[in-house]
């Protein structure tokens, strides 16, 4: 995992507002918003739909552009960098996991994983296979790495596209709704998996409307019309132990 | 590119390789025929000129008149080699005879004669002996190798002629040579006979030559003959000037063929010309048809971009897989097409250098370019229409790319149309979402569209073309409206041949015209023509017609007027003369030498005639004033009361035995059935050219319209598992797809509808000036609109039923989670 400084902010938000061009005229998604998150926290983001949780996630991963205001994650101030740039930056700085798995489905799991990899860097060709499959070791489904994706069962495949989220050792890990198209068994095992991620010092954001898996986070971030009412269940930068959150 | 970038490219290659089967299909055909013409073009311009320059052909022959005895011949050698730029003079001779036992009801066959004295060393237009030697036996001929096969003749055999005294001769075939200045001889309908001036006496004529033959330089003391046919001309003029030192000898015609250029030459190079046009249209169209098939690979693959770029792929990369896939496909193609191509432009341009330009190939070598650009176009056309969606794709951002459900932005814009199309009353849900998919993908639509449009365009025009040369043959039935023609040995009275075949049982209507073979040429100057060796060219059928003809409708009129009761020295040319006499127009006067008589004319009128022409025509009564005839004709042209082949060769065979009956001699008897077969035979590479146009292009289009619809059920297979999931069946999954390609068939036959009389009309001009000088008649074949509207919507049936059935055979689950 990258090195930052503990509890210094990884993520900042400064009067973020992102509008939206639709058919029916001009859609407000995210209005002022302003957050810090330090180094370690795992906060999830909750609300209703069309609170403007996933718009927030997607801002945080550069997906998308604020429409006014700055983002900055791990160091870096994403409005300056052109769509190469951010695709390389997010390759090297935040791991992505999708409610739908988003697998590329003719690649085996072992190189779904090995992926995010090759388009950083960071790791010597040599000892990427090796990595992949200690992370899928991590994760649990080692014994699935040369399979294509359609041959797992969703909490493997989840399981899988975390792995691959963990790839470059990013320093942020960013999840949307990562439980939702799982069973209750899965999602358990996915947000434990998470909880041993945070445990470990990883800052984890999750956007979730699922009550249980606000229980592994030490911080919850509620969006309402596109602003943040927040109402911290415990002090940034004190996440805790996964047991006790448990 | 990274390894795993690869290795997902090809395993995504497997996953589609129907679609890509497609592209490399529709790239790799269209690239067989563009490279096939291409390599038959570079072989047969290397190999005419090759063939046609061992040859060592006269720069300029000065037609003589009177002939050259024998023991003269070396005072006007002489006086030409005088000439400094003169590189090389002779004295040779070509005429005419017609062979005797041609079957009766046949066009008589001519043979013509190539005479050089037995001492010529053979150094202008030379000739090789495949078979006996140079020269040959009074009593004997050499045949050119083209015309033994035309004649169906064999060395040894005899041909028996009529002589110039009209008595029969007969001549051994003791040999046989290959002369590939000339046109085979089947092009020309006559054979080629080559002897020497010790046969003429056998022929009834004096050992003399009419022909002073030169090869001529840009200036003194070159030995290559000029390439300039200009500077070649004023030498020849000089030449002329030379020859008034010899009194009582005339140059009748100074003829100058464009050097180095084989009489075929034009044709050859307009038929391969318009092919390879063809080939690189066809070329184009399958590139934009992979462009549009890649687009749809493409709109497959853009939720993979998506997740792509979100595990940090940069567009450069994005851009580089993806173009790696297609210079795969074209490169694919391109390998596959190589050698066939070559194989198939090698057959190509065999057939041509042999059947139309008579040459023997020496070296199938085409220059290293021609290999460059095929490949080069072959890989480089497919990758430069499919850039744009490329480009578009790898630069789409992670949530365009994730969010991507295949709508055009502007798509969910059309509210008011979408809704209209709802309020339609009767109309099936099925129907109604079929019509508003169509345009989800607008670009693509239009591409699909615009490619089958295209392609039945081309399609219809080429029928329409097809259906208009085959018009023509109907066009002289039309026109021309006797059913036999009794040509006859010598002219005779013209009362007397009609009184002859008056009573004839069958003859409903009967008229005596004249033909007479002669040149043109502006009055008072001197006749500076291209005529080939051959004489086949600046050579003109003369017809003399009664005015009030009821067996002829006057052709189309382009300029000035038709032939009227009050002139005096009208004449009608075909447009078709204007190859001879270029810039020829109403007004101008020309000079036709008639039996001793020279005839001065002018001209009142050009009219559009195509192969077969009756034209240049002047009245009776002025061809009477100008030879000084009087009632005489040698063409009798009768109209029968029963119009089938068998009545009209017997009703012919009768007239000409009343006319035997009557002391006038029936040289040839021809049933109309005879001019129309030799213009459809004429016609039938031009239609065999026009229907391989138009398969190729149907092929192309028809693959087009099946790989788009295979995209478009692949590109939405979650939004059927999401009908399938609220409860729709299978067969309404399988009625949407199939309508949608029905849909797109009939917008591209509406599209198609102006483009197709537009390409009709060019492709009509085009291809009908290039074989016929004049411009095809336009005809809208219903039937070819008919095909093509039943190929194109069976097609998209066709092409729909597969996807559409896979389409039915996804569960649920798989169509939901499908990426």
């Amino acid at each position: 995992m990258n090195d930052l400084p503990a509890r210094a902010p990884v993520v900042e938000l400064r009067g973020v507002a992102k509008i939206y061009d639709v058919p029916a005229g001009r859609f407000t998604a995210l209005d002022g918003v302003n957050l810090e998150i330090a180094s370690g926290e795992f906060v999830a983001v909750v609300g209703k739909s069309g609170s403007g949780k996933t718009t927030l996630l997607n801002l945080l991963a550069g997906i998308d552009r604020p429409t006014k205001g700055e983002v900055i994650v791990a160091g870096t101030s994403m409005g300056a960098l052109s769509e190469s740039r951010l695709a390389e930056w997010r390759g090297r700085n935040v791991g992505l996991v999708f409610q739908f798995f988003q697998l590329l489905p003719t690649l085996t799991v072992v190189e779904n994983v090995a992926l995010p990899m090759d388009f950083a860097e960071r790791i010597p060709r040599a000892k990427r296979r090796h990595r992949a499959l200690e992370l899928l070791e991590r994760v649990g489904i080692r014994d699935q790495a040369d399979k294509l994706p359609n041959m797992l069962s969703g909490g493997q495949q989840q399981r899988a596209a975390v792995a691959r989220a963990l790839a470059n050792d990013p320093p942020v890990l960013l999840a949307d709704e990562p439980t939702g198209n799982l069973d209750s068994i899965n999602r358990a095992a996915v947000l434990e998996l998470f909880a041993d991620l945070n445990a470990d010092g990883r800052t984890i954001v999750m956007v979730t409307h699922e009550h249980d898996a606000r229980a592994f986070a030490t911080r919850e971030v509620t969006m309402v019309d596109g602003h943040i009412d927040a109402m911290p269940q415990a002090e940034a930068g004190d996440p805790g132990t996964p047991d006790e959150r448990l | 590119m990274t390894g795993l970038l690869l290795i997902k490219l090809l395993r995504d290659l497997r996953t589609i390789w129907g679609r890509i089967a497609m592209m490399v299909l529709a790239i790799g055909l269209s690239l067989v025929v563009f490279s096939a013409m291409l390599y038959a073009r570079s072989i047969v311009e290397s190999q005419e000129t090759i063939g046609y320059a061992s040859t060592n052909p006269a720069s300029a022959r000065l037609l003589l008149d009177p002939a050259v005895p024998l023991d003269q011949m070396e005072v006007v050698r002489a006086l030409a080699q005088a000439e400094p730029a003169v590189i090389d003079a002779t004295m040779r001779s070509v005429f005419s005879l017609e062979i005797a036992d041609d079957a009766a009801g046949s066009a008589p066959t001519q043979l013509k004669f190539f005479v050089a004295a037995p001492d010529d060393p053979m150094r202008i237009a030379r000739f090789d002996v495949e078979q006996g030697s140079w020269p040959p036996p009074p009593d004997g001929l050499l045949m050119e190798r083209s015309a033994l096969a035309f004649l169906r003749l064999k060395v040894g055999e005899q041909v028996k002629l009529a002589g110039a005294d009209g008595g029969p001769v007969t001549l051994t075939i003791t040999g046989v040579v290959h002369d590939p200045s000339l046109a085979p001889a089947y092009t020309s309908q006559a054979g080629y006979g080559f002897i020497s001036t010790d046969t003429l006496p056998l022929l009834g004529m004096q050992p003399s030559l009419d022909q002073l033959v030169m090869t001529i330089a840009d200036q003194p003391g070159q030995v290559e003959p000029s390439h300039d046919r200009d500077s070649i001309v004023r030498s020849a003029l000089n030449v002329v000037d030379r020859l008034k030192a010899l009194p009582g000898l005339a140059v009748e015609e100074v003829a100058v063929p464009p050097p180095y250029e084989h009489p075929h030459h034009p044709q050859s190079s307009q038929l391969l010309a318009a092919l390879v046009s063809f080939g690189a249209l066809s070329l184009v169209l399958s590139a934009i048809l992979s462009a549009t098939m890649f687009d749809g690979l493409l709109a497959q693959q853009i939720p993979q971009i998506g997740i792509l770029k979100a595990v940090g792929a940069s567009s450069g990369r994005i851009l580089q897989l993806y173009l790696l896939l297609i210079l795969l496909v074209s490169g694919v193609a391109t390998a596959l097409a190589f050698v066939p191509g070559i194989l198939l432009g090698e057959a190509q341009a065999r057939r041509i250098l042999s059947g139309a330009l008579n040459i023997d190939i020496t070296s199938l070598a085409v220059p290293w370019w021609t290999y460059g650009s095929v490949i080069g176009l072959g890989v480089g056309l497919p990758l430069l229409f499919a850039l744009a969606p490329l480009v578009r794709a790898s630069r789409r951002t992670v949530r365009e790319a994730l969010d991507d459900r295949g709508v055009d932005r502007q798509g969910v814009r059309t509210g008011s149309f979408y809704a209209w199309l709802g309020k339609l009353h009767g109309m099936e849900r099925a129907l109604l979402m079929a019509f508003r998919n169509l345009f989800r993908r607008r670009a693509r639509l239009l591409l699909s569209v615009g490619l089958l449009a295209t392609a039945g365009a081309i399609f219809v025009a080429a029928l329409n073309t097809m259906a208009g040369v085959q018009a023509i043959p109907n066009a002289l039935v039309d026109a021309h409206r006797w059913d036999v023609e009794l040509k006859l040995a010598t002219p005779g009275s013209a009362p007397d041949l009609l009184e002859a075949v008056s009573g004839v049982p069958g003859v409903v209507t009967s008229e005596a015209w004249t033909t007479v073979t002669t040149g043109v040429q502006y009055a008072g100057q001197v006749n500076v023509t291209r005529t080939y060796p051959d004489q086949g060219h600046g050579s003109v059928s003369l017809t003399a017609l009664p005015l009030g003809t009821s067996l002829f409708d006057p052709p189309p009129v382009l300029e000035g007027r038709w032939l009227r009761a009050d002139d005096i020295d009208a004449i009608v040319l075909p447009q078709t003369l204007r190859k001879t006499l270029p810039g020829i127009g109403v007004g101008d006067a020309i000079e036709l030498p008639i039996a001793d008589v020279l005839t001065t004319w002018r001209v009142v009128g050009i009219v559009n005639e195509r192969s077969s022409a009756t034209c240049p025509c002047v009245s009776i009564a002025n061809f009477e004033q100008a030879t000084g005839r009087s009632r005489t004709a040698n063409l009798l042209r009768i109209a029968t009361d029963r119009h089938d082949l068998e009545s009209r060769v017997a009703i012919g065979a009768a007239a000409a035995q009343a006319l035997a009956n009557a002391g006038i001699e029936v040289q040839s008897v021809r049933p109309f059935d005879t001019m129309i077969a030799t213009t459809e035979e004429h016609l039938g590479t031009l239609v065999g050219l026009v229907l391989l146009f138009a398969s190729v292009i149907g092929a192309v289009g028809l693959i087009g319209l099946g790989s788009m619809m295979s995209t478009n059920v692949v590109e939405r297979t979650r939004e059927f598992g999401v009908m399938s999931a609220i409860g729709a069946p299978a067969f309404t999954v399988f009625r949407l797809v199939a309508f949608e390609g029905l849909f797109t068939a009939a917008l591209s036959c509406v599209a198609a509808a102006l483009p197709a009389l537009l390409l009709t009309m060019l492709m009509g001009a085009g291809l009908g000036n290039l074989f016929m000088g004049a411009p095809v008649p336009l005809v809208i074949s219903p039937s070819a609109i008919f095909v093509w509207i039943v190929i194109v919507m069976l097609g998209a049936g066709l092409a729909t039923l597969l996807p559409a059935f896979r389409a039915t055979r996804l569960t649920v689950r798989e169509a939901l989670a499908y990426l």
